[in-house]
């Protein structure tokens, strides 16, 4: 839809513009104006300054790159475990009863506590961080996935018992088909769970990384470094959700 | 006068052939610790190539009835004889039209009608062959590469109509196939399943709480008591073929039978809503 045919879109775009350039005015004016708060909150052109230098230095591309893969390997191991979990538990009505107090309690832990654990016992290369980042996703990709197979409409499973679908049919024409709408909104809302789990293992045991980059910042009280870091992730993160729409839509093209 | 067979089975001492057979069926379902009764001891047989149709109160286990006829929920006592064989597990060659069109909102128009090809093993190219040909005969051609999202209700039973016929059933289950449409819609489809059926013969079982469908479309009307369901009477309807939906419920033979058949399920209605207000 273009911009001009919807009045509403073009009223809300220039209001954000406005509201995000009179946010940046008042910070970098409130940071030249007291030392303090520049030594606390940085100041939008030093930051810009900062990343301009960044972006120079090839290493930079080496640790987005990396922080990247650790996030994506991550997230598309935590997400195709939760789903085949998810699977094998909408089979197996005992099995979830039996894991599931287990399931539960993990996925209730904080899972920065386990940071050590996973240094330890993957190293401090990118398995340990993508690890934690797929521990993440996985419960949420589970939970979404299973309640939208438990959502099928038993009347529709039944034609297709009748019409002659053995398990594997159902589980190929409705089962999967169906739970992909449940799996790719818990998607969603898993990317930025990947990121953290990535980052924040980065940030606690790591020599590269955005990550690492943010935890130098903040050994140096660098907060100009701490959010040109932040601004990379936030980017790499509206990256990441770009393609899973695209994803989306390449995968269920009905819902368009 | 109208006169209905209060009788077991239909059509009474002829050598017919059935194809479908409940021998004194019951289901009974389990509510808290009580074990309640939705049918009870039913006897009804299904000729081959006729067109029943089963009337009834509402919740008095119509539905129940072709859920034991496919096999899905097995009689808690009692036979169901598909084929001159006792029913053991699924139906097959069975087709299913629900209320709801039930087709694949993931699948296209096409792939939805093909579908039980597609289950069966066929080859692509042959499954495109028939597709094509169904899609043709329920005008739905331009609508192959559409989801069901994008069609009308009528279009979506259309769809899910060819889809259930395309397999050749030798047996079409069909729950309150129409009460999701409009009125006017209802009529249209009505025609166009009638023309579909009239094709092949296949043996139907349509259960409706619309009289004046039932008598439309049907060789028999079965009138179900209230809960729990046996068969209360079972009319023949001597209407000619082929009929029109929209025409045939001004004719006097039509209004005769629709008097008749409702004072009996009129009775049922009334019993059943005493019970379960």
């Amino acid at each position: 839809m273009s911009i001009t045919r919807n009045p509403a879109r073009l009223l809300v775009a220039s209001l954000q513009l406005i509201l995000a350039v009179v946010g940046l005015l008042g910070w970098e004016w409130a940071a030249r104006s007291t030392p303090k708060i520049q030594f606390l909150l940085s100041r939008p052109t030093l930051i810009l300054n900062r990343l301009v230098i960044w972006l120079e230095s090839i290493y930079t591309y080496r640790d987005i790159m990396l922080t990247l893969s650790e996030t994506v390997i991550g997230f598309v191991v935590g997400a195709l475990a939760g789903f085949a979990l998810a699977v094998v538990c909408y089979y197996s009505p005992f099995l979830y009863q039996v894991i599931r107090p287990g399931l539960e309690m993990l996925n209730a832990m904080p899972r920065v506590v386990f940071t050590p654990l996973f240094l330890l016992w993957f190293g401090l290369g990118l398995t340990s961080k993508a690890v934690m980042a797929a521990s993440l996703v996985l419960f949420i990709v589970f939970v979404g996935t299973l309640s939208g197979l438990q959502e099928v409409d038993q009347g529709l499973i039944n034609r297709l018992r009748v019409m002659g679908a053995n398990h594997w049919d159902l589980l190929r024409h409705a089962l999967i088909p169906s739970g992909l709408t449940w799996v790719f909104s818990s998607l969603r809302s898993s990317v930025g769970f990947a990121l953290a789990g990535a980052v924040v293992s980065e940030y606690l045991g790591s020599s590269k990384g955005l990550g690492y980059r943010i935890a130098l910042a903040e050994g140096n009280l660098d907060s100009t470094g701490i959010f040109a870091g932040l601004m990379i992730l936030g980017v790499v993160v509206l990256g990441m959700n770009t393609g899973l729409y695209k994803l989306e839509q390449r995968l269920m093209p009905w819902k368009a | 006068m109208i006169q209905s067979l209060r009788t077991a089975g239909l059509p009474s001492a002829h050598q017919q052939q059935f194809l479908l057979t409940f021998q004194s069926v019951s289901y009974r379902y389990q509510q808290a610790d009580q074990s309640v009764p939705a049918v009870e001891n039913l006897t009804l047989t299904i000729p081959i190539g006729s067109f029943v149709a089963v009337v009834g109160p509402s919740g008095c286990g119509k539905s129940t009835l072709l859920h034991m006829a496919s096999g899905i929920m097995p009689p808690s006592a009692g036979q169901v004889i598909l084929h001159g064989k006792p029913l053991q597990g699924l139906a097959s060659n069975v087709g299913y039209v629900l209320q709801q069109d039930g087709l694949l909102p993931w699948k296209t128009v096409a792939q939805n009608v093909g579908l039980a090809l597609t289950l069966k093993g066929l080859k692509p190219d042959q499954i495109q062959d028939e597709v094509a040909d169904w899609l043709k005969r329920t005008d739905l051609s331009r609508f192959a590469q559409s989801y069901p999202s994008q069609l009308s209700g009528g279009m979506r039973k259309r769809a899910a109509l060819a889809a259930s016929l395309i397999n050749h059933p030798e047996l079409l289950l069909m729950d309150e196939p129409l009460s999701a449409l409009d009125v006017q819609t209802r009529i249209l489809i009505g025609n166009e399943l009638l023309t579909l059926w009239q094709r092949d013969r296949n043996t139907v079982l349509l259960v409706t709480h619309d009289l004046e469908e039932a008598i439309g479309m049907a060789d028999y009307v079965v009138v179900l008591t209230a809960r729990p369901a046996r068969v209360r009477a079972v009319y023949p309807i001597d209407l000619p073929r082929p009929r029109d939906l929209s025409l045939i419920r001004l004719t006097p033979e039509f209004q005769d039978l629709y008097s008749a058949i409702w004072t009996d399920l009129r009775e049922e209605v009334l019993r059943a809503h005493v019970h379960h207000p």
